[in-house]
């Protein structure tokens, strides 16, 4: 490629090399072309400008010429300079002025041209030249930020941009906000920007509330639940921006937001979460409080202090196998082996049957310190203490009006009741005959047959129950009121 | 200090076996008659199709997560009553403004105090 130079055109006599030798004392190279086509062959974006004889153009089919006059990228308007020739006047005139008219940028020097007027018309020439070149450049820089722009803006697909007239309805819908709403640009151009809020912020005039603020404060944000095509909810953080004319009458609005339903979601499930376990720890101390004033006190300090203690470990038990998982229950062969297990009974004179069974968080609590009471009471007056005496545990399945009950038999033999002894009614026996029913909805008895105790329980079994209420579903209206 | 709710019928409204069976305890050592308990919402809505408590002490817990429908249903009936809840008292919807909120574990005499201002009728005193 030819470097920066000016072209020079006069094919008669020695008048091309003055003229560049005329250029070179100034500090401009010129390039002395033989012949209009020679010209022609050497213009391009690097020529700074043509200075030509009118001799060298007159006659000559100019048409490639004035094509690539015309041709020119837009920021280009190459700087003819043209040295008048002693023409046929009336032709010449006429030539001269469709020749100005086709090349645009024409400078006409009348001959003899004293060398300073040569000098000043070439300046000032390359002077708009260079600024050409300039435009050049800023042309460029600008085609690359919009072409970065564009690339960010349409690949940020979790953030929704949405710009809007000054009605607010909308104009351009970025790939972000048919990827986060659902929506095509085809379906949201034109609509108002209002139409992507949820029906319940529509109805107490949210959108034209952030609007007035965007106008009178310039941003306003926009953190809120917003709704999609399918139906759902997304949550947008973000705002709205007012876009100004210089004559800060309102252009239109933008409004970005990035989808963050996910954290919102679970921030929402997670207070769910915290305040269900802030209510079971407070339940759970209110229970213990309950069993503190409850324990049989006509023993020694040290027996109550002991079988208090196992009711709290019996519940701490059965707390530990219901938090290992939300929604978990707990395996009902597991309580009955737990509690026999935690007070040594011998497994030899012991028999646990019955099906696999899972029980919901509040059955297995109360039947974890029924079997708990029943082995304390068997291993301090029953089966388990006698020398003899056996358990037997065995539960089933049973259909009652159409639902499903749990039907468990503990009964012991083998233990020595004497005559007319009656059974003591404390806290084990409150708890089956009493707090089964309550809270179950079951039934619990006891008595004491001619070989040991014999306790049956039955309840109906929950389809579904959770420890830690987490499916409460999460698009409540709370959403709305605390956004 | 002791609390007098001799001939009120009070309902009892809590799915905790012993918070319930204290709750009617000690309302009955102060007097009153207990209505139940009962330990879920269904059973005191039959309850109150046929006998009238003159006040109410609800669990906003009954085993399903926070609800409130028997408040409602007690509020239009125009039966007052105090809320126990292991939640924070900000979980109660702003129609239960006025409606006493205590909070487990809670302390027997604090029931008869809420109690008892709901008999003397100043449920909702000004700038509360």
């Amino acid at each position: 490629m030819d470097s920066a130079a000016v072209l020079v055109l006069a094919p008669i006599g020695r008048d091309g090399p003055a003229v560049v030798e005329i250029l070179s004392r100034i500090g401009i190279s010129g390039i002395v072309c033989p012949d209009y086509s020679a010209l022609v062959e050497r213009l391009g974006p690097q020529c700074l400008a043509v200075i030509a004889a009118e001799e060298g153009l007159y006659g000559r089919d100019l048409d490639d010429l004035i094509r690539w006059t015309k041709d020119q990228p837009v920021w280009s308007d190459l700087p003819f300079i043209i040295l008048t020739s002693h023409l046929p006047h009336q032709r010449a005139t006429a030539w001269r002025a469709e020749l100005v008219s086709s090349l645009g940028n024409v400078t006409l020097l009348e001959r003899p041209v004293e060398s300073i007027t040569l000098t000043s018309s070439t300046r000032a020439a390359l002077r708009a030249r260079q600024r050409q070149y300039e435009l050049r450049g800023l042309l460029s820089e600008l085609e690359h930020g919009n072409e970065r722009f564009r690339l960010i803006v349409e690949n940020a697909r979790d953030y929704a941009i949405i710009l809007s007239d000054p009605d607010d309805l909308i104009v351009d819908w970025l790939p972000g906000a048919a990827s986060v709403f659902g929506w095509s640009a085809d379906e949201m151009l034109g609509k108002p920007t209002s139409s992507i809020f949820t029906p319940e912020d529509q109805a107490h005039g949210v959108p034209e509330q952030e609007l007035s603020r965007a106008r009178s404060e310039g941003v306003a944000p926009n953190v809120r639940w917003h709704k999609t095509k399918d139906g759902g909810r997304v949550f947008l953080d973000g705002q709205t921006v007012a876009l100004r004319n210089d004559d800060g009458t309102i252009r239109g609005f933008m409004k970005i937001g990035k989808d963050i339903t996910e954290r919102r979601r679970n921030e929402e499930r997670q207070a769910v979460l915290t305040a269900e376990l802030q209510h079971r720890v407070r339940n759970v101390l209110a229970t213990v409080a309950s069993l503190v004033k409850r324990g049989d006190a006509t023993g020694s300090t040290q027996e109550f202090r002991e079988r208090l203690s196992g009711r709290i470990a019996a519940m701490a038990r059965t707390q530990t196998l219901l938090t290992r998982g939300a929604g978990e229950g707990v395996e009902l062969d597991v309580i009955v082996r737990d509690e026999l297990l935690a007070q040594a009974a011998d497994a030899s004179r012991v028999s646990v049957d019955g099906p696999s069974l899972i029980l919901m968080p509040k059955a297995a609590e109360v039947l974890t310190l029924a079997i708990h009471e029943l082995t304390t009471n068997a291993a301090k007056y029953g089966a388990i203490g006698a020398p003899q005496g056996n358990v037997t545990v065995h539960w089933r399945r049973q259909p009652r009006q159409g639902r499903d009950w749990l039907e468990l038999t503990w009964q012991e033999s083998g233990v020595e009741i004497s005559p007319g002894r009656q059974m003591r009614k404390g806290f084990g026996t409150e708890l089956i005959t009493r707090r089964v029913p309550f809270e179950l909805k079951g039934v619990g008895e006891m008595q004491l047959t001619e070989t040991g105790l014999l306790c049956r329980i039955s309840f109906p079994l929950q389809p579904s129950e959770s420890v830690l209420q987490t499916d409460v579903p999460a698009e409540r209206s709370e959403e709305n009121r605390r956004s | 200090m002791s609390f007098d709710l001799h001939g009120r019928a009070v309902l009892v409204v809590e799915d905790d076996f012993y918070l319930a069976d204290d709750t009617g305890q000690m309302l009955e050592d102060a007097g009153a008659k207990v209505l139940g308990p009962v330990s879920a919402a269904d059973e005191a809505l039959s309850l109150l199709e046929l006998q009238r408590p003159d006040c109410a002490v609800v669990d906003v817990n009954l085993g399903a997560g926070p609800s409130f429908g028997l408040a409602s249903a007690l509020q239009a009936r125009g039966i007052p009553f105090v809320f126990l809840t292991g939640y924070d008292p900000d979980i109660v919807p702003a129609e239960f403004k006025g409606v006493p909120c205590l909070q487990k574990p809670v302390d027997p005499e604090k029931v008869l105090v809420a109690l008892s201002t709901l008999e003397m009728g100043v449920r909702n005193p000004p700038g509360r």
